[in-house]
């Protein structure tokens, strides 16, 4: 697979990420699969930021730590980034007279870097336009040394500017000037992309966040309540920018606490509700998650991560809140924690949670972090046919609802501890949501024997989904002629990775590489983080050389659930918590130094990582359960 | 406009439940609970019509001693729930229910963004001025200086002024009365539409100020077909304690219209539209 790499750098709103997604969008429609990763700060203006588009003919989903070409907006990009480029690559810039430091000339000399200024502004000048448009010029710059088609530029922006005559032809006269130009010294500069795939053309461009949205207005969802908070704030705006399109309700709240007994109380009343926070904000609520258990009250919340504790790091990402998810809120109630991984399952897991939500009557927490929520992913179009919709054992009918007893709602001999639900408003007998522990009409009930039954009725309900629920889902390298049938066959496993969340697509990028795609090397996706499956787990662990845990945390939180559920202790451990997602060729080379080491992984991983470190187990790198 | 409303009311047993009350005799929770299911009688709605949601405190644990939709929640947390219950089907009539301590210091964020937002909802304070459940500490509304359980040598923070302090939030319909006097809350709980859930005879009386009698104020703004957050404030407190509380100025009439109290339409409306954006966009997906 052959991928090319550019990184816009610059100050925060200096138009970083509008360039990115125009050269993003012009690209995709000419056939290529682009994935966008952005850094920034905690800031609307100024400080360092950057935006990344991996690029190739076939499906790219990960970044990688060197590009192809950096484009500096601003001269800071020339002092930090410099060392990010490959050999052969492009650095442009806009700073004027800018004199590289002697150890950046070593650096151009050794890799052989072509650089190039770009006079932007004696450029807008002479066209007399304004510094914005300096997006344009350089963007059309950019579509040169990438050799794509001028006109199709043209048409992109052209859409943008249809209604505007006068800035359109600015515009378009930009596009001509960025085109054409050419550096004195470096002569006509291209990078060439591989041959396009129009397979890309008819797909979406879109962030994680967008296709959770969309996924769960596909849901039906009929009301959003939120409070801001980075990294789920972009997706009360997506849900709030088409209000007018769903005619659905959608809340700013002047808490979480306020958004999460908003949408219970939405959801109690029949209407599929949703709500979005981070970290800090789902400790507010988690109060509420509880209460919801003891009522029995359906509820999906997104808990999108980044990197605590405390306000800790805002915009970057982690995957550090499973274990807060798995054990959110007093007592000992059932409720499932599940994790989307990129724009394909943020959309299709929204029906998911609400089916499972409404089935089991609990709260189901999607997990999904800032680097899923903000990167940008070529998408297939989505199946909006399939549209799947479980309410469970909600009772609408007015023959069967007249037929009911007040006792029907919170029956303890209820089959799999799953009662009957029916809404307010119903023309039946009522009953009480009762947040107190309750008999089965609702009455507060604290007789040993009442508690005893309400407690095993609600905890049956997780035995269910536990056996209900799907085992990870197990993807692996072709492996010569046999392809992926080696794993059928029975081949014993090199290397078993086992992983959840944004991880996902980068094992499978890897996965495709020279250097792995040979190699008899599969990767286990947990999804469905709480309750956990662990069968195939230890089946596959047992047939596997090596094993090895990939996590955007410290202590390795899903290798801790894993050994508390059946006791298989993985000590090696690809672990990283410095607010940055994976990078592609950062874990190819994390996966390869596990083929080095020794099988009992003592001096595992390095650089941001940390290798297993709570291994008591000598044996434990992969088996003996 | 004609409306057609049930003839006949349901009986009163139709809110009987079999549930011992476990409240102290006298307690004023008794008489709001009376004049609730006569309210709900005379309105002619069937328990399955209404959705009554509980905060915690003494009130709530009446949650089991009536019938209709019930939600018994958490402390503090009652009207935001309320809200998206009512939001997410504007057909159902919801009473929410809560206390002085809920009201005035765990959820006070959530009264004042209620009342901003002016859902269309009832929200009845039980305001006895105590803790009573947790056995007897101080809340916001108990008066400086009484020594209560957990204050001893008595409270030192000031009373805060609950009317004044409401209508510094521009209210649409507040109204106040005596938990002892059923009659009296009856008319009260009745008057606001928002419970019938249909347009009736207030209407079209812009802004008002009624004192019926020493005991009962009434104040609201705007019309029925707007629908506004209705707050009840049933003052229930054993006699001893309420003669105290009654020395709580009730702000002046003139403060009401001028400062306080928004009058044109336009300000009327600001608040009403949470209710007009729930009408046209949700609905239950049965």
């Amino acid at each position: 697979m052959t991928r090319i790499s550019i990184k816009i750098v610059g100050a925060s709103g200096q138009g970083i990420n509008s360039i990115g997604e125009i050269v993003a969008k012009g690209l995709k429609r000419s056939g290529y699969c682009v994935f966008g990763y952005r850094e920034y700060p905690d800031l609307i203006k100024g400080g360092h930021s950057s935006y990344q588009l991996d690029i190739s003919n076939e499906r790219v989903r990960s970044t990688e730590t060197k590009v192809n070409v950096l484009f500096a907006l601003n001269h800071h990009g020339l002092e930090l980034n410099m060392e990010d480029l490959k050999e052969r690559g492009v650095v442009l810039h806009v700073t004027p007279g800018w004199q590289f430091p002697e150890h950046h000339q070593k650096l151009i000399k050794e890799r052989s870097l072509r650089v190039v200024y770009f006079p932007v502004d004696d450029v807008l000048t002479r066209l007399g336009a304004k510094a914005i448009l300096s997006n344009t010029l350089l963007t059309a710059f950019v579509w040169s040394m990438f050799d794509q088609d001028v006109d199709a530029l043209k048409s992109l922006v052209g859409q943008k500017f249809a209604k505007k005559k006068a800035l359109l032809e600015l515009n378009m006269r930009c596009i001509d000037e960025g085109y054409s130009f050419v550096d004195p010294v470096e002569g006509k500069v291209s990078v060439s992309l591989p041959s396009s795939n129009k397979e890309f053309s008819s797909h979406l461009l879109v962030t994680g966040t967008q296709a959770m949205g969309l996924g769960a207005i596909h849901a039906g969802v009929r009301l959003y309540a939120g409070y801001p908070m980075t990294p789920s704030s972009p997706l009360l705006s997506f849900m709030a920018d088409l209000e007018d399109k769903t005619h659905m309700v959608v809340k700013q709240a002047e808490d979480e606490i306020t958004a999460a007994q908003i949408i219970s109380g939405a959801m109690y009343m029949g209407t599929r509700a949703l709500t979005a926070t981070s970290g800090g904000g789902f400790d507010l609520m988690s109060e509420t998650v509880s209460l919801n258990a003891m009522i029995e009250n359906p509820t999906v919340f997104v808990l999108a991560q980044r990197p605590g504790p405390a306000t800790g790091l805002p915009t970057w990402t982690a995957q550090g809140d499973l274990l807060q998810a798995v054990n959110t809120s007093h007592g000992e109630f059932p409720r499932c924690v599940l994790s989307v991984s990129n724009s394909q399952d943020a959309f299709e897991l929204m029906p998911v949670a609400f089916n499972l939500a409404e089935h089991y009557q609990i709260s189901v927490i999607v997990l999904t972090e800032k680097q899923i929520a903000e990167a940008l992913y070529t998408q297939e179009p989505y199946d909006l046919e399939k549209a799947e919709i479980n309410r469970g054992k909600l009772v609408t009918d007015s023959e069967k609802l007249k037929a009911l007893q007040s006792s029907n709602r919170y029956d303890p001999n209820a089959e799999g501890g799953i009662s009957m639900r029916w809404l307010p408003g119903s023309n039946a007998v009522t009953y009480c949501a009762q947040g107190d522990e309750h008999d089965s009409t609702g009455t507060v009930d604290e007789t040993w024997g009442g508690i005893k039954a309400q407690m095993e009725k609600r905890m049956r309900k997780l035995q269910r989904l536990r056996a209900e629920l799907p085992e990870p889902r197990l993807a692996m390298a072709s492996y010569g002629e046999k392809g992926t049938a080696w794993i059928d066959e029975g081949d014993e496993i090199e290397l078993l990775v086992i992983g959840w969340g944004s991880s996902h697509d980068v094992i499978q990028d890897v996965m495709r590489s020279e250097e792995l795609r040979e190699r008899r090397v599969a990767y286990l996706h947990y999804t469905y983080l709480w309750p956990l499956c662990t069968w195939e787990l230890q089946r596959l662990a047992k047939r596997s050389k090596r094993t090895v845990l990939v996590e955007q945390n410290y202590q390795g939180q899903l290798g801790m659930l894993i050994r508390m559920e059946c006791g298989l202790d993985i000590a090696d451990k690809i672990l990283k918590y410095d607010g940055r997602p994976f990078f592609y060729d950062e874990l190819l080379s994390l996966l390869l130094k596990q083929f080095a080491d020794k099988i009992n992984g003592h001096h595992a991983v390095a650089s941001s990582s940390t290798k297993g470190k709570n291994s008591h187990n000598p044996k434990a790198a992969g088996f003996s359960v | 406009m004609n409306t057609t409303l049930q003839i006949t009311p349901p009986p009163l047993s139709e809110y009987y439940s079999e549930t011992k009350c476990t409240w102290c005799d006298g307690c004023g929770n008794y008489g709001i609970w009376t004049a609730v299911k006569y309210a709900l009688v005379e309105l002619n709605l069937h328990p399955w019509q209404v959705c009554l949601c509980y905060d915690i405190g003494c009130h709530g644990n009446g949650s089991d001693k009536i019938q209709g939709y019930r939600f018994h929640g958490l402390h503090g947390r009652v009207i935001p729930f309320a809200a998206g219950a009512k939001l997410a089907n504007m057909k159902v009539p919801v009473i929410a229910f809560g206390g002085d301590g809920a009201t005035f210091s765990e959820g006070v964020g959530h009264l004042v963004h209620a009342l901003r937002s002016n859902y269309p909802i009832t929200f009845v304070l039980h305001n006895n001025a105590d803790y009573a459940l947790t056995t007897g500490q101080a809340s916001s509304l108990t008066w400086q200086g009484q020594p209560m359980n957990a204050s001893p040598n008595g409270i030192p923070e000031r009373t805060l002024a609950s009317m004044d302090f409401i209508f510094s939030l521009q209210p649409s319909f507040v109204a106040r009365g005596f938990s002892g006097d059923i009659k009296l809350m009856t008319r009260i709980l009745k008057r606001p539409s928002s419970i019938a859930a249909l347009p009736s005879s207030i209407c079209s009386k812009r802004v008002r100020h009624t004192i019926t009698s020493r005991r009962m104020s009434i104040f609201w703004k705007g019309t029925s077909m707007l629908m506004p957050m209705v707050m009840i404030q049933a003052i229930c407190s054993e006699r001893k304690h309420s003669r105290r509380r009654f020395k709580i100025v009730l702000p002046a009439a003139s403060s009401i219209n001028g400062k306080t109290f928004p009058t044109s339409m336009s300000d009327s409306l600001r608040g009403g539209d949470w209710r007009r954006h729930a009408w046209r966009r949700c609905g239950s997906m049965t």
